[in-house]
């Protein structure tokens, strides 16, 4: 059988490598963007001189040579699913019995951005790297950040890293406090200025206004004009699923899929970012443009196409981020405001950017979600208690086994467990708070 | 491709330069005007401070700040160039110690190493030999590099306190002791110089020199035979290899300190590791032939065993695993193959403690197989790993950590040091040093 991928982000990669593992089916992975794998993740690292171009590839170059996998690099232009064929660019049609899109994201375009402008950039694309380095060699004064985001922190870390002055226009109130509570956003909001970001909190751009084609000043909503060479738009992303619809595979927001990953065209699937999920999972959402979504639905793909799965089951919700030196681990929803329903036991040392934070159902007593700034949880043991339902003073009780914290750091999960413990014991009923 | 603003070609900024003007300036100050005793403390104060104090930001726009943008830490000329400079001086220090100005033949010192004869009166009541000059400078270099580097790594607990332990085993076990010994007439011992690292041990003269000193002599000799046998085996079963060369090995003190902007440089590819294995055990084995032979001369005083002299093998270990591996190359080549070439292709004490590192004994218990392991490993967090290769960049004994931690899986390597900056670097928390006896919660998610 002649498995053909299109697309060698994580989630491409993820089934290749594990069908591969378990099956002998012939595989071949199509990119346009790079020949091997590499990590997404990396592109900031790359453009900040930590890694080199061959640090930051999934598997090294070598591995590739070992396996069944072959490898082809080259623009999808076609999908014809009457015939099982790709069409290629500049190599020859090819046909395959089994067919996987995975050709994650692109950029979100706001409307302001319609047309291609010199000094605009996005941030997903080993392209989008090529060109912010183009415009970031001739040294600008300073740059301009669209959009209050992971990417957009990630973006300001790299033009901070070379002395570039950088603005942050962020919709919200407080940096992703439409995401995570109030007092984790506020935490989040100073570590981000005191490493020399310029916010501005509650503005939106309106305007790009250019001349001869290249980017001269932003008008914003509230604050008006600002002269503005550089701007790198990171209002989110949006699934890519633009040769699957061409090709009369239903789309929605995303690649339509069932339980199994399929499309409304049997023998093609769809995963990662652009695929969208029919029926939503419990507490999930049907698109989620999340790395360690794609690897899951990668490998879970590669156990349903050689019948050793029944369905796409991703586990327990988590994921993790850094903003500067400031790192973010989430396991479980976590929800930015009160509610009735949930209850938040929330332990902060801001001035060492220290939180944890554990909310609970007010009834049950079940634990449903765990979020922590600057410290490091066990995720095989944060995952369990969630699985499990766990009620929430057992695993107060026990918490230190979720402590991955290295060998000689303060015991921060300590002074929250006491603390949590005497809350617990005397109002478990109302959401707490130690600002300590 | 990327031009680099405000750097000249040696990447260093304008703050250096005049630096280095009021450095030079000082030295000759130093040489011409200063009373002798005066002289070291004013050229190693002002050449610290001015490292120390050194501008290594400036605002506004600059080149790129990542190490692979920075010619000497990049193998470009620059760094070709230093690797030139390091392995001339060693070979200098080895061979021809009297052009940095040791005295022969009873002359007295002169230009740079008479520079030292006041501090070595001091310590020693006689004057400064080239290796009191080297291992000045050795120490000077671990603790002031060892403080940026804690400056560096200052929120990460581990990596500031191994690296206090490091300076304080350098200044006090391998500076200053053997040489407040030799003022006491005793022979000259770092007593953490562990066999087969201190492949010496067992030489004729050491031995004598060791009995010739009395009841204090014995107990060194103890020592340093409990320190393979009993010290070295527990320490790393319990707490892995690391305890010695992060915490505590001269070699590893400059590889961690003077030598930290120079990890990424080694090779992490599986020939470089099959390279590593071919190397590293032969040399252990050998060491361990030699001193088996020297002892056998000793005892016997038949020079030879099947058809190999003794004293010429021991004399071309010294010269070859000794100097120009440990120290012509080991230190001369940091800027082109990273700052652990010694520790990883060459070490015997890092190749035994290797060994009891990823041991696995094998026993029946009640019928059932089961086997006891070490305690020491690298954990990865679950399935967080983005796959970004920062570990294993930093990783200075060339291990692909990245590959480890995709998988969900532990590492148990024999070359790793435990300097654990795999773990200080990953951007999402995903790895840990851990003492633990049974299987850990952890593995993919």
């Amino acid at each position: 059988m002649h498995v053909v991928i299109i697309g060698n982000g994580i989630a491409g990669c993820s089934l290749a490598t594990a069908l591969a593992e378990r099956s002998e089916h012939s595989i071949t992975l199509i990119s346009e963007e790079n020949p091997y794998p590499f990590a997404r993740t990396s592109l900031m690292y790359l453009y900040m001189g930590m890694v080199r171009m061959d640090d930051v590839l999934i598997h090294p170059k070598d591995f590739w040579k070992t396996e069944r996998i072959s490898r082809i690099h080259d623009r999808v232009t076609q999908i014809k699913p009457s015939t099982k064929a790709v069409v290629l660019q500049h190599q020859e049609m090819l046909h395959y019995d089994v067919l996987v899109i995975a050709t994650g994201s692109k950029v979100h375009r706001p409307f302001w951005w319609a047309e291609e402008l010199q000094g605009v950039t996005g941030l997903y694309h080993l392209r989008d790297l090529q060109k912010i380095e183009i415009l970031t060699s001739k040294y600008p004064q300073s740059a301009t950040i669209a959009g209050g985001g992971l990417i957009g922190i990630e973006l300001a870390e790299m033009l901070l890293s070379r002395g570039i002055s950088t603005t942050m226009i962020v919709r919200e109130s407080a940096y992703m406090n439409h995401l995570f509570p109030q007092e984790e956003a506020v935490i989040i909001t100073q570590h981000i200025r005191k490493h020399g970001v310029q916010l501005i909190l509650e503005d939106e751009i309106e305007e790009l206004i250019s001349q001869e084609n290249a980017i001269q000043y932003i008008r914003l909503k509230k604050h008006g004009l600002l002269p503005c060479t550089m701007l790198g738009v990171t209002t989110g992303v949006l699934p890519d699923h633009q040769l699957a619809s061409e090709a009369g595979i239903l789309t929605r927001r995303g690649i339509v899929v069932n339980d199994n990953l399929q499309t409304s065209s049997p023998s093609i699937y769809a995963i990662g970012d652009c695929a969208e999920l029919q029926h939503a999972l419990p507490g999930r959402k049907t698109t989620e443009a999340v790395w360690y979504s794609a690897r899951q639905m990668g490998e879970q793909l590669a156990e349903i196409l050689v019948q050793q799965r029944e369905s796409y089951q991703p586990r327990i919700w988590y994921n993790s981020a850094a903003f500067f030196s400031l790192h973010m681990q989430q396991y479980g929803d976590i929800l930015p405001g009160s509610s009735k329903e949930i209850i938040s036991i929330s332990w902060q040392q801001p001035q060492k950017n220290k939180s944890i934070r554990v909310q609970y159902h007010s009834e049950s007593k079940k634990i449903t979600g765990i979020l922590c700034l600057g410290v490091r949880l066990r995720h095989t043991v944060c995952e369990q208690w969630l699985s499990d339902q766990t009620p929430v003073e057992d695993v107060i009780r026990s918490w230190i086994r979720a402590s991955f914290e290295p060998e000689f750091s303060e015991n921060y999960h300590q002074l929250f467990q006491q603390f949590a413990l005497h809350v617990l014991e005397h109002r478990p009923s109302t959401p707490q708070q130690c600002i300590q | 491709m990327y031009p680099v603003a405000r750097k000249d070609i040696f990447g260093l900024t304008p703050a250096i330069y005049s630096g280095l003007g009021l450095l030079a300036w000082l030295a000759l100050a130093a040489q011409f005007w200063l009373p002798l005793p005066f002289r070291l403390p004013v050229v190693v104060a002002s050449l610290s401070y001015l490292y120390l104090h050194r501008k290594t930001t400036e605002r506004g726009p600059k080149g790129p700040e990542g190490l692979w943008y920075q010619p000497l830490f990049s193998r470009r000329w620059q760094a070709w160039g230093l690797a030139v400079l390091l392995t001339s001086l060693y070979s200098i220090l080895y061979w021809r110690p009297s052009w940095l100005g040791l005295g022969t033949g009873g002359e007295e010192n002169t230009g740079l190493i008479r520079l030292f004869d006041p501090l070595s009166h001091c310590l020693k009541g006689s004057p400064a030999s080239e290796w009191f000059a080297y291992g000045f400078f050795y120490t000077w270099a671990v603790i002031l590099f060892g403080i940026t580097f804690i400056r560096k790594y200052k929120n990460d607990r581990y990596q500031v306190y191994r690296t206090y332990s490091i300076m304080f085993f350098q200044v006090a076990f391998a500076f200053l002791l053997p040489e407040i010994l030799m003022s006491l007439r005793y022979p000259y011992v770092d007593i953490k110089h562990f066999w087969p690292l201190n492949y010496s041990f067992f030489f004729d003269w050491h031995l004598d020199g060791l009995m010739a000193a009395g009841k204090l002599g014995w107990l060194m000799l103890f020592w340093g035979i409990a320190g393979f046998t009993i010290v070295t085996p527990m320490m790393t079963w319990y707490y892995g290899k690391r305890w010695y060369c992060s915490w505590v090995c001269g070699c590893g003190a400059l590889a961690e300190t003077a030598g930290d902007g120079f990890r990424h440089l080694s090779d992490k590819s599986d020939t470089a590791w099959r390279i590593e294995q071919r190397t590293i055990y032969p040399i252990f084995i050998l060491c361990i032939m030699m001193t088996i032979l020297v002892l056998y001369t000793r005892f016997t005083g038949a020079e030879t065993l099947a058809g190999i002299s003794s004293h010429s093998l021991s004399h071309w270990y010294g010269f070859v695993i000794g100097s120009l591996f440990s120290g012509v190359a080991g230190v001369g080549f940091y800027p082109i193959l990273g700052n652990r070439l010694w520790c990883r292709f060459g070490c015997p004490l890092a190749a035994y403690m290797g060994l009891i590192q990823t041991l696995r004994l094998k026993y029946t218990n009640e019928g059932r197989p089961a086997d006891i392991k070490p305690r020491f490993r690298i954990t990865t967090n679950g399935g967080q790993c983005i796959s970004c290769g920062q570990c294993s960049n930093h990783c200075e004994m060339g291990i692909d950590v990245k590959s480890y931690a995709q998988r969900g899986e532990d590492i148990v390597r024999a070359s790793c040091v435990g300097c654990g900056i795999c773990s200080a670097v990953c951007p999402r928390d995903v790895l840990n040093l851990e003492l633990k006896s049974e299987e850990m919660p952890t593995g993919k998610v």
